[in-house]
């Protein structure tokens, strides 16, 4: 019951308490890595993220061809991503994950890890990262992702308990929905490659621009330390499945991304038809 | 009761939110993509080019030097970070916007602007 309640908080919080700020990232104030004790490390639980994987097989097919990966970014300024480790640490397993450099992993399952409440355990201060899952369809065009992807991310990030969020008691009130992905009209945050401009949604011959105001965040920083995406806000899209569904757009649809860095000469005007 | 309190306030801002119908100078009603692309050139047209055009306009300030300007037809962005009232309210669901990205040096680099909600 109690994870069922973990679970379902988190929509509640991106829809009612989506507080933006980019005033969090303070270039002044460096982050102070932790190198012993493992308290106060950034680090998830395993179980959860068991959860997390067991989801993503049962509904798969979201994602054709897909791995499932997780990824860390950085959540604060100061944070260096050199020399991050993860573990697989519980009272009887240390095991070391391999990080890619993309800052991507595949986390093996372990029932002895399991089963003693192990973490998955970073060598960063509590509150430097944000975890993500990352599932990618293979064979997309360049700078898209695919709406079914991004959907089975969100399906994944909430079984496994990875998106930060704030705590508050409305999120009693979702707990008992299976999908809140799917079901609930919460705005799930998700990170680019690099800083955007402009996001186009694709599926066959239709074509719609995502509102700017879906980009970015939001614009309040009034709980800005509860969440994790303000940092990498210029890098934020936030995806309401609910509505898109809604609509019509299917699985398959992709999300073109036009960045801020683009060349003058490919930018031309992103006009809605 | 507290609670209560809270949200008749979060309903009298969003009212007064929704209220400011939108940014700018209110040309953007009336804006087609013609006349943007007349309006706004990539490349040449500056800040004081696009303010003396639309007005003023929600501004973001990013740490790599970009910035952008936004132009809302209905809610500002504002709503969306307001616990509760975004459940109900929100300004992507607006019926029109426009956003236009300046380079460090102050220049339009691109611009987009939606006329029908997703």
């Amino acid at each position: 019951m109690h994870k069922a309640i973990r679970y379902g908080s988190m929509p509640a919080l991106l829809l009612c308490f989506s507080f933006a700020a980019a005033s969090q990232a303070d270039p002044g104030v460096p982050v102070v890595e932790v190198q012993g004790a493992a308290t106060g490390r950034d680090q998830k639980s395993y179980r959860d993220m068991v959860a997390g994987m067991q989801v993503f097989e049962q509904q798969r097919a979201l994602a054709p061809g897909a791995t499932l990966r997780f990824k860390v970014l950085p959540r604060q300024a100061g944070v260096s991503m050199d020399r991050l480790t993860l573990q697989l640490a519980g009272a009887h397993t240390q095991l070391p994950i391999a990080l890619a450099a993309d800052h991507t992993f595949v986390l093996p399952m372990d029932a002895g890890a399991a089963g003693e409440n192990a973490s998955v355990r970073s060598n960063r201060k509590e509150k430097s990262l944000a975890w993500r899952a990352d599932i990618r369809t293979p064979g997309l065009p360049q700078d898209t992702r695919r709406l079914g992807d991004l959907l089975l991310e969100c399906k994944v990030a909430m079984a496994a308990d990875l998106l930060a969020y704030v705590h508050h008691p409305i999120n009693m009130l979702v707990v008992k929905l299976a999908d809140p992905c799917s079901t609930l009209p919460i705005n799930v945050f998700y990170f680019a490659d690099r800083p955007l401009f402009s996001v186009t949604l694709i599926d066959g011959q239709r074509r719609s621009v995502l509102p700017a105001a879906m980009l970015h965040g939001t614009d309040s920083p009034l709980m800005a330390n509860h969440e994790d995406w303000p940092y990498l806000r210029d890098r934020v899209y936030t995806v309401r499945f609910k509505l898109l569904y809604g609509k019509g757009w299917s699985d398959d649809t992709l999300l073109r991304f036009g960045y801020m860095d683009d060349d003058l000469a490919t930018t031309a005007p992103a006009v809605q038809p | 009761m507290r609670g209560g309190k809270h949200l008749a306030a979060l309903l009298a801002l969003a009212t007064a939110l929704s209220g400011c119908a939108s940014t700018g100078n209110g040309k953007l009603p009336m804006l087609t993509p013609v006349r943007a692309a007349q309006e706004i050139i990539p490349g040449k047209s500056t800040r004081a080019d696009i303010e003396a055009a639309f007005g003023k306009a929600a501004i973001t300030t990013y740490a790599d030097g970009h910035e952008v300007w936004l132009y809302q037809l209905g809610l500002a962005k504002l709503v969306d970070s307001l616990p509760y009232v975004n459940l109900v309210l929100n300004s992507a669901d607006n019926k029109k916007e426009l956003s236009i990205l300046f380079n460090r040096a102050g220049i339009v680099k691109k611009y987009q602007l939606m006329e029908e909600p997703l």
